[in-house]
This record gives C-alpha cells, structure tokens and sequence, in this order.
C-alpha cells in the first residue's frame, strides 16, 4: 500500500537508553559512569532517529495528498487491494498495469510510457557499487532513475520478478 | 585496544576486447576481460588481497559474466 508510515525504532532507543540509566542508578558507583554514556549514546541516537522519522512521515504525507489530489493514490491502492497491480515490499516498489511507484521515504510515479530501458545495475551515477544493486530506469527524455536497491549479497527473488513485471508492460506497451 | 579491520573491494581491468552488446542491459559497449579483487585492511591499511571473481564486465550495467582460469587466461593473451 502506498502510505505514510511512522518508524517506532526511536522508542526502543528510547526505552533502551532509560533502561541504562535505571541499571545505573541502581548498580551504582564504577559501572555507573559505562551505563550513563550508553544511555545518553541511546536517548541521543533515539532523539535523532524519532527527528528523521517524523521529517520524513510529513515529507510522504505531503507528497501522498498532492499525488491523490486526482485520485491517484487511490486508485493505485484500490489495484493493489484488487489485484491488478504487485506491490513488492521488500523493494518498496508498486507495479500498476501503467505506472511504476517508488514507495520509499522519498517517493515518485514513472509512466511505463516514458520508459526506454530497464535492466539490473551493479553501476550507479558511474560509480561500480560492491554493496548494491539497482533496478535501473533509463527514461526517454535522457534521464537516468535507480529503484528497487537491494543487497548484492542478499537479491531477494522479488527483484529479478520486479524487472521481469516492468519489461512485461513495457513489451505491452509495444515500446520495448 | 580497538582494532579498526574490514575488507575492500576494487575491480582491475584487464583488457579492453572490442565492441559488444550487453545481454543484461542492451548496450553497445566495450567488453571488458575484469578481475574483482577483495583486500583485507587493517587500520585502513591493506595487508592482503585476493581475487573474488574474474569475467567479461559490461562497464554501463557492472553485470559480470564469470569466466573460468584458462578462460580468463586465453582472452588475457588473444
Ligand atoms: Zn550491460
């Protein structure tokens, strides 16, 4: 489902941190100093962690009621529920019969019309990646996106179906 | 003591053999006989390396196509 969704990881940072200081104050003297820095290492990483999450679930809110003011989002939903369309969730991507949706913290909607070329990439803005691999989108307006980015060590099987999907539809289209 | 180890990457190129038509991405370019070797680092230092893979890489895609020793060694010398 393309939603905003709020990160709970900022409250077991949180809870963790009140934990070492509770352990702290209780064991006291030497182990109290270790306790007190990875407390405030947790209440501060948490602090930072619960700021980012909550930037981001208002920067998707925003983009999800500009995208829905024609009913976008609703549709894509409605096809997700339905059927019609694959949400990939280990790759955060939405394959509608015609448009691709990059449901990440920064989203964005490609028509499969104004695709060009699909394929995996080890490559990303020229740099050769170790880490990562990419569903690269080569856009015939000259533009180059990168979605779907997955561990080289660990390519789940959805990938591979992803890239499969999106060529499908663009075949359809008969641009491909 | 904190001891700073990891490991690091990096992809030496061979040879350059002529045009080719990438099957992954579609591309003409350049076949490319590649080595990927993986170094072990100590404080950033690397101590030892050796070879991951060796193959045919598509330098717009990254995609390898893995070849064996006496085939590596072949294209290396045609
Ligand atoms: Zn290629």
């Amino acid at each position: 489902m393309i939603t905003a969704k709020k990160s709970k990881a900022w409250i077991v940072l949180i809870v963790l941190g009140v934990f070492f200081l509770l352990l702290g104050i209780l064991v006291g003297d030497e182990a109290l100093g270790v306790m007190m820095v990875l407390a405030i290492v947790c209440l501060v990483i948490g602090l930072i962690v619960m700021a980012v999450s909550s930037k981001n679930y208002k920067k998707k809110s925003a983009w999800i009621a500009e995208a829905n003011a024609d009913g976008t989002i609703d549709r894509i939903n409605n096809s997700i529920s339905n059927g019609s369309a694959t949400y990939f969730k280990s790759l955060k991507l939405a394959l509608t019969s015609t448009e691709l949706v990059e449901n990440s913290n920064t989203p964005f909607i490609i028509k499969y019309e104004d695709i060009a070329n699909v394929y995996r990439s080890n490559i990303r803005e020229g740099k050769y990646d170790y880490t990562y691999q990419y569903i690269r989108i080569d856009l015939k307006n000259g533009q180059t996106v990168y979605v779907a980015t997955v561990t080289r060590a660990r390519v789940p099987a959805e990938f591979g179906n992803a890239i499969g999907t999106i060529k499908s539809h663009l075949n359809a289209e008969g641009g491909f | 003591m904190v001891i700073v180890y990891g490991t690091r990457n990096n992809i030496k190129i061979k040879k350059n053999l002529g045009v080719n038509i990438c099957p992954n991405c579609g591309m003409t370019t350049e076949k490319v006989l590649a080595a990927e070797k993986q170094q072990f680092t100590l404080f950033y230092i690397p101590i030892f390396s050796h070879t991951l893979r060796k193959g045919l890489i598509c330098p717009n895609c990254g995609m390898y196509k893995t070849l064996t020793n006496a085939e590596f060694k072949e294209m290396s010398m045609n």
